[in-house]
């Protein structure tokens, strides 16, 4: 499990969007154990206000939703802040939706159900992904 | 086409009639793939959605469906009544997922043992918690019965037939309180925005008093009550007992430390108190500055008995996903009854004193999140469940399903061998009993007797006391209303009841879920095939497979069972089929000499008419075997299916039958029993039946448990003749294990 090291910078900052309530009641524990500063949605137009006003430095959204869509609020994230990592998450994976997913920017796209370990792991991949362009720049 | 046509008709009509048999096997796979994903949800380690429900519900009802048409296309729609019972219980999983109730539902009566989380709309939350204690965990709860919300009307009236409903409760076996007096309470159902209940005590359990007092009770709920709250009875027997007592999980005291707080009380003197505190790790040292405490030995609470309250309270509070508050009666024997549960609210637990605890041990695969801390002690299938202390950390070499009743004690589970798609593994969800599997080397760093933490998310055993909560961190919560939707979903679809075929109510109207409903249309279209084999038709198209045994076996193929011109064991293709043969030619299985035949075998075999001496058949796919073997006086079944995906695996075992008196067949059976139970297998034996079950297994570890089916059918043929007694059956056991580990490449060691 991915323990990112908080100690000795802020801790990173999460917004966490799903329509459904338990999705984002179960993975916002889960994140502040693993040392996130976690903001958990469950309507997108407010998930978005909120990024508007504060970007967090990643974004786990579900991708079937009513009002604004995942693939739509990947869009509107990226062009609020290029350098937000997203990770998508749904319940109704096929080729097509990951591939635009991808195209559009998104660092992973996971199928649900999946486990709470894997989506830890891949918030660490993430992470680090995001450090090593910041050093590269 | 129908069987009648079947019979009369010509190859490809036989083939065509078999494919449907091939439409069923694939129906049943895969509902049953779909149901394992639904249960493995249970343990909290995956993160699911209501989409995700509706979608694996529908798939498996989706695929029942196809099962019962198959069925009824190869009967000439002789079985009707189980279409009409899949459309019930196709209903019942649409009015859940919906958030109706479900057709039954309205019955006002209900066991308390019978109870579960998902009743607590209308039952009531404490009262559903109670059931769950009881019939879950197997804790003692005082027998009783519920009056569910339909029993009360506007106002806390009294239904009209909940009076008559009453009477039959308390006179019916399974409800009766066997108490000449109750404790009854009557509480306000969610969305009553407040907790409220009022009880009474020293109700005469007789209709008419009882019926006045909930009345009365319920009229005084209901005026405290919001507008609209529905009503729930709880009525339970009181026999008399000296003293009563109170358990809370997480008595926060000074300090912040946390514990267990047990209050025990006099109950003609209640002035007459003492209060234990303990650790909320296993082995619950007294907290105290007192000695170990005999602080309520006056009452009949002795040590052990105290120490094993705690461990009960733990698991409750495991089960119920939050520190609980019980009530108990204590008897004069110092034997414990629940009276009442409630889950408190969430309090903060400090982590306990010191660094965080090394890891001893990382790399297990969780098979039900969680985290517990207890003293270590090795278990196998021989461990009486009696002698395992609550709360303590079981340890065993194989999560063999044998360690089932464990699990309801023990604080954590840990196996060297195992993973979570196993039985053990779906126990320990049911329980909620953390558990990790698959952790090379546990038992070698685990010594009996050292104190450790299961952290289960992690995969990891700590050294010492590390940090428990009532709860895993984003772990399910039975408060959420996907677990308790889960819950109710599996209720209609997972759980098999029908495990008998000879029960009388093995039949369509027995039909109570969905897996109920492929089990039996699976079996009687194995018999469909049976009575074809009969018939003769089957063999017709079944191929003679030579083998250098005296087996006389034909193979059905339905599809990629055999090369074509098969001539032996070299040309099946069919991976179950091939194993179970692969089997039953290991060296040393088959005996040639002549049975030891006592004068009461004979006389015993008199009675029951010759076996059908006509050749045995197999009917058999790539993936799938239905192997009907009839070896002298012994039948067995073996129905298997193995492919690539482990979800989709299973293997079912039937053994019956001998040529031995009864002591001789039972114990042969018995012997059969415990082999299997040792492999894995979920085992049930009665008199000379065995029955033994395994599914959502890897295929390696498949396919070597049917060499061990094979090896076992070959070995125990003509073995029960000259068993007398447990000391014979030990031998013959030990005598098979020899032999398997001598003849199996693999030295026996697997699966």
């Amino acid at each position: 499990m991915t323990q990112p090291e908080t100690t000795a910078r802020t801790k990173r900052r999460l917004l966490v969007l799903d329509d459904e309530p338990i999705v984002v009641k179960r993975l916002k524990p889960a994140f502040q154990k693993a040392g996130y500063d976690v903001e958990v949605f469950t309507d997108s137009a407010a998930a978005l206000a909120a990024f508007e006003a504060d970007p967090a430095d990643i974004v786990i959204t579900d991708l079937k939703m009513e009002g604004l869509d995942g693939i739509a609020f990947l869009d509107r994230v990226k062009a609020v802040s290029p350098e937000v990592g997203v990770i998508v998450i749904t319940g109704f994976a096929t080729l097509e939706t990951a591939k635009e997913s991808f195209h559009k920017g998104a660092f992973d796209f996971v199928a649900k159900p999946f486990k709470l370990a894997d989506i830890l792991d891949v918030v660490g991949r993430l992470e680090s992904h995001l450090e090593s362009r910041r050093h590269a720049r | 086409m129908p069987v009648d046509s079947a019979r009369s008709g010509a190859p490809g009509e036989a083939r065509a009639f078999f494919s449907k048999f091939q439409a069923l096997l694939e129906a049943n796979t895969a509902a049953l793939a779909a149901m394992a994903g639904l249960e493995r949800m249970l343990g909290g380690e995956y993160i699911f959605d209501r989409a995700f429900l509706e979608k694996s519900a529908r798939e498996a009802t989706d695929h029942a469906h196809q099962a019962v048409y198959a069925l009824n296309a190869m009967t000439g729609n002789r079985h009707i009544d189980l279409y009409d019972r899949f459309m019930a219980l196709a209903a019942a999983v649409e009015d859940i997922l919906a958030g109706r109730p479900e057709p039954g539902d309205g019955s006002l009566v209900r066991s308390l043992s019978d109870l579960r989380l998902e009743d607590q709309a209308k039952a009531g939350r404490d009262a559903a918690a109670l059931g769950e204690l009881a019939g879950r965990l197997g804790l003692p709860v005082a027998r009783g019965f519920v009056l569910a919300a339909p029993a009360f009307g506007e106002g806390g009236d009294l239904a009209p037939d909940a009076r008559a409903a009453l009477a039959e409760a308390l006179a019916a076996p399974e409800t009766a309180p066997g108490s000449p007096s109750l404790t009854v309470s009557v509480a306000a159902l969610a969305p009553a925005e407040a907790r409220l209940a009022l009880s009474r005590s020293g109700v005469p359990a007789e209709a008419a008093p009882l019926a006045a007092a909930l009345e009365a009770l319920g009229r005084e709920v209901a005026g405290q009550a919001p507008v609209g709250a529905r009503l729930a009875a709880t009525n339970l027997a009181a026999p008399p007992a000296p003293a009563r007592g109170r358990l809370r999980t997480a008595f926060v005291g000074q300090g912040g430390a946390a514990f267990l707080r047990c209050d025990v009380w006099d109950e003609a003197d209640p002035a007459r108190a003492a209060v234990i505190l303990f650790d909320r790790a296993h082995p619950f040292a007294p907290a105290q500055p007192a000695p170990e405490t005999d602080a309520a030995a006056w009452a009949g609470l002795t040590r052990l008995a105290a120490r094993a309250l705690a461990g009960q309270g733990l698991a409750a509070e495991r089960l119920l996903g939050a520190a609980v508050d019980m009530g108990f009666r204590l008897a004069a024997s110092g034997e414990v009854v629940f009276e009442s549960a409630a889950a408190l609210p969430f309090v903060p637990l400090g982590a306990p004193p010191g660094d965080a605890p090394p890891a001893l041990l990382c790399g297990g695969e969780p098979a039900c999140l969680g985290a517990a801390a207890g003293v270590v002690v090795h278990v196998d299938e021989d461990t009486p469940p009696d002698s395992l202390p609550y709360g303590a950390v079981a340890v065993a070499r194989s999560a063999s399903p044998a360690l089932a009743p464990l699990l309801r004690r023990a604080g954590a589970v840990v196996a060297e061998v195992g993973d979570a798609v196993g039985h053990l593994a779906a126990i320990a969800r049911e329980c909620r009993t953390p558990a990790l599997f698959g952790l090379a080397g546990a038992m070698e760093a685990l010594p009996e007797g050292r104190l450790v933490t299961v952290d289960a998310a992690s995969g990891c055993v700590l050294a010492g006391v590390g940090p428990t909560r009532p709860a895993p961190d984003g772990g399910l919560s039975p408060d959420d209303p996907e677990y308790l939707v889960l819950r109710r979903l599996l209720r209609r679809i997972a759980i098999l009841h029908l495990t008998d075929p000879d029960a009388p109510d093995f039949s369509a109207a027995g039909c109570r879920t969905l897996h109920d409903v492929l089990h039996y249309a699976h079996d009687r279209a194995v018999a469909v095939l049976a009575d074809l084999r009969q018939a003769g038709v089957s063999e017709r198209a079944a191929t003679p497979l030579p083998l250098p045994l005296p087996l006389d076996l034909r193979v059905l193929d339905i599809g990629g069972a055999l090369a074509p011109r098969a001539s032996g064991l070299a040309d099946v293709r069919s991976r179950p089929l091939a194993a179970v043969l692969q089997g039953l030619l290991l060296p040393g299985m088959w005996e040639t000499g002549p049975a030891r035949v006592g004068l009461g075998d004979i006389i015993g075999a008199m009675a029951r008419p010759l076996p059908d001496m006509r050749g045995n058949l197999a009917i058999a796919a790539r993936s799938y075997c239905n192997l009907s073997l009839r070896l002298g006086y012994h039948f067995t079944v073996i129905d298997a299916y193995v492919g690539d995906n482990p979800e989709k695996n299973a293997i079912a075992f039937r053994f019956v039958g001998g040529l031995a008196d009864a002591a001789g067949k039972n114990a042969r059976a018995a012997c059969v029993g415990r082999i299997l139970s040792r492999r894995g297998f979920k085992v049930e034996t009665a008199g000379e039946l065995a029955t033994a079950r395994r599914k959502m297994i890897e295929p390696e570890p498949a396919l070597e448990a049917l060499r061990l089916l094979g090896a076992l059918c070959a070995f125990a043929r003509q073995r029960d003749t000259g068993l007398s007694g447990p000391g014979a059956a030990e031998a013959l056991e030990r005598a098979f294990l020899d032999a398997w580990e001598a003849a199996d490449p693999d030295g026996g060691k697997t699966p």
